[in-house]
């Protein structure tokens, strides 16, 4: 049954399944006939199983499914999530962190056996195009199936990781149980040194879809340091100008500030007009490494979008919306039920009467959003951080150059974050020493992405505060090194703020679409073709 | 545009001040081993907001 013959693989998948004990083993092929069985199954689970997926209306979203989870797992949670260094000074201020050995002798005991009764899906999986030197394996191992769909949109999930990977010991290795979704037993473990992570007790996005924060941002981040790459919260996006070149750019902004608005921006009426496109990489996770004509090159190295659901129509991201429309998984978000099709806060101006929402009641939408909540703020029908999981494949902006392995050639690296006052629409840094400082200060209001309090300013470090591996002095020692290596063909670092208010706190700038203005600078900065004032903070159009 | 484009001195020394509590009292202090040039760059910004 085994899909490789790899000893390092098989021996690990071994002990897993001698700790978990699992009743059945499936090695995930990644064929359409094993996920429409998984499909089946999962969709005929009993009315009232936790695990259960629903068929959506298969005429308005062909091949889409619904999926609730436990009111208490709704979002990664931070404050259970470990980076387990050898030493607590590897991991640093910006991590949790605990002891290895301590960690593994306290999960143990919680993973024995907790697959009894239940089935263990062996997931290997390509992070990045199965052919491109920059791409990494990864095996997760899991007991739910619904896991299995996901990562099928978010990895290059299939029998070809494993052939790539041939005999090396060069993957990650990912845990996975949801045990009894029990959040006071919630744990999600990076053990860099041992390219491993464990995850027990969720069955919820990034804590559960380990290729995801887990492997594709601290694992990889703290590969990088020691193979000399980046792995960065970051979107990749290309802005192909009238001349026909394409000019791409990384951005990373802390979540809930419109990273995946950006990726997919459709550039204004005068823009199109005069021959502009963009294009789309990637909107949430860049790896970034030297090239053969020492340009640093960029790729995704997912393969769909997980993205937040509420917000998101035809005006404020067309394409986001149209890459749900097939083949998409929606968890959390709520049903129009008439129509057996999906609706979120800001799909519309019209909640469906005869609806579902996120945790299953069935009510009038209409009524239920005009209603105030415990919180004083008017009820909602989805939960505010339920999302889509669409794959790439369906964003009618996808770059060409999407699954190219020698990755794309980055001329611009954006930082950004929600700042009400202080900080100008755009600035230049003077160098890429100046850059990564810029960086390290990036600050923003917190969301509901993870779980905690809404509407405090907070220093997110490259938007990578919960991410990195490690240390975040050495984090940006590495940046630091990355910069000469790369000497004068490192990319241009800039700072944007779409989200400075005026005195009666109204947003000065209309942002979306109009943020074409602020790339056009950025990219003709880098091209040398328009002019700057010099500041005291750096370079202002 | 010029809201938008604004430097504020009193508010970036201020922006300063912070990114300075930030390194030593959240960093530093936590064992963070914040490498020379980004103190420079601070250092580097301070004196021309002073200019």
């Amino acid at each position: 049954m085994s899909l490789t013959t790899n000893a390092n693989v098989l021996k690990w998948v071994d002990e897993m399944i001698a700790l978990c004990k699992p009743e059945k083993v499936v090695w995930i092929d990644g064929s359409k006939e094993q996920l429409d069985e998984l499909t089946n199954e999962v969709t005929s689970l009993p009315e009232g199983d936790p695990n259960k997926m629903y068929w959506l209306n298969q005429e308005k979203l062909p091949g889409c499914l619904y999926h609730r989870t436990a009111v208490n797992d709704v979002a990664r949670v931070e404050d259970r999530t470990f980076i387990c260094t050898r030493t607590k000074e590897d991991a640093g201020p910006t991590n949790n962190w605990c002891d290895p050995q301590e960690m593994y002798a306290k999960l143990r005991p919680m993973y024995d056996g907790v697959m009894k009764g239940r089935t263990m899906y062996v997931i290997p999986y390509s992070m990045g195009p199965v052919a491109s030197p920059i791409s990494k394996v990864g095996v997760e191992l899991t007991d739910s199936i619904y896991v299995v769909l996901n990562m099928n949109i978010m990895t290059r999930m299939g029998k070809a990781a494993f052939d790539k990977l041939g005999d090396s010991n060069d993957f990650v290795r990912g845990l996975h149980s949801k045990a009894d979704v029990d959040p006071e037993k919630r744990y999600i473990v990076q053990f860099p040194e041992d390219n491993t992570i464990w995850s027990i007790n969720s069955a919820y996005g990034g804590n559960v879809i380990l290729s995801k924060k887990c492997f594709a941002l601290r694992i990889a981040s703290f590969q990088g340091k020691n193979e000399g790459w980046m792995a960065e919260h970051m979107l990749i996006l290309g802005v192909q100008k009238p001349d026909g070149e394409t000019k791409y750019i990384c951005a990373a902004f802390p979540s809930a500030c419109g990273k995946t608005n950006l990726a997919m921006l459709i550039p204004p009426e005068g823009y199109l007009k005069d021959g502009y496109k963009v294009f789309t990489v990637g909107d949430d996770i860049a790896w970034l490494k030297p090239g053969k004509d020492g340009r640093l090159y960029a790729i995704n190295p997912e393969n769909g979008f997980f993205g937040v659901a509420p917000g998101t129509n035809a005006k404020s991201n067309y394409n986001a919306l149209a890459s749900t429309m097939k083949n998409a998984i929606f968890t959390n978000v709520a049903l129009n039920n008439a129509e057996n099709t999906v609706w979120w806060e800001g799909l519309d101006k019209n909640p469906p009467e005869d609806a579902t929402e996120w945790t299953g009641i069935k009510t009038n939408g209409k009524e239920w959003t005009s209603q105030v909540g415990a919180d004083g703020k008017n009820k909602k029908l989805a939960h505010p951080n339920s999302r889509f999981t669409a794959p790439a494949v369906n964003c009618p902006c996808i770059s060409p150059e999407f699954d190219n392995p020698e990755g794309v050639p980055i001329s611009a690296i954006v930082f950004g974050g929600r700042r009400a006052s202080t900080t100008p629409l755009v600035y230049q840094s003077f160098d890429w020493t100046h850059g990564t400082y810029v960086g390290s200060a990036v600050s923003s209001e917190t969301t509901a992405a993870a779980a905690g309090a809404v509407g405090v300013l907070r220093h997110d470090p490259m938007a990578m505060k919960p991410f990195i591996g490690y240390n975040v002095g050495d984090y940006w020692a590495h940046w630091l090194e990355m910069g000469e290596k790369l000497g004068d063909k490192a990319p241009k670092i800039f700072n944007v703020n779409w989200f400075k208010q005026d005195e009666n706190g109204n947003f000065i700038w209309p942002g979306f679409g109009d943020n074409m203005r602020v790339l056009d600078w950025i990219i003709k900065r880098c091209e040398g073709t328009v002019e700057a004032d010099e500041t005291a903070i750096g370079y202002l159009p | 545009m010029d809201k938008l484009l604004n430097v504020d001195t009193d508010l970036w020394k201020a922006e300063i001040a912070e990114m300075r509590r930030y390194y030593n009292d959240d960093i530093a202090a936590k064992g963070g081993k914040i490498p020379a040039a980004l103190y420079e760059e601070l250092d580097k910004i301070e004196a021309r907001l002073n200019k």
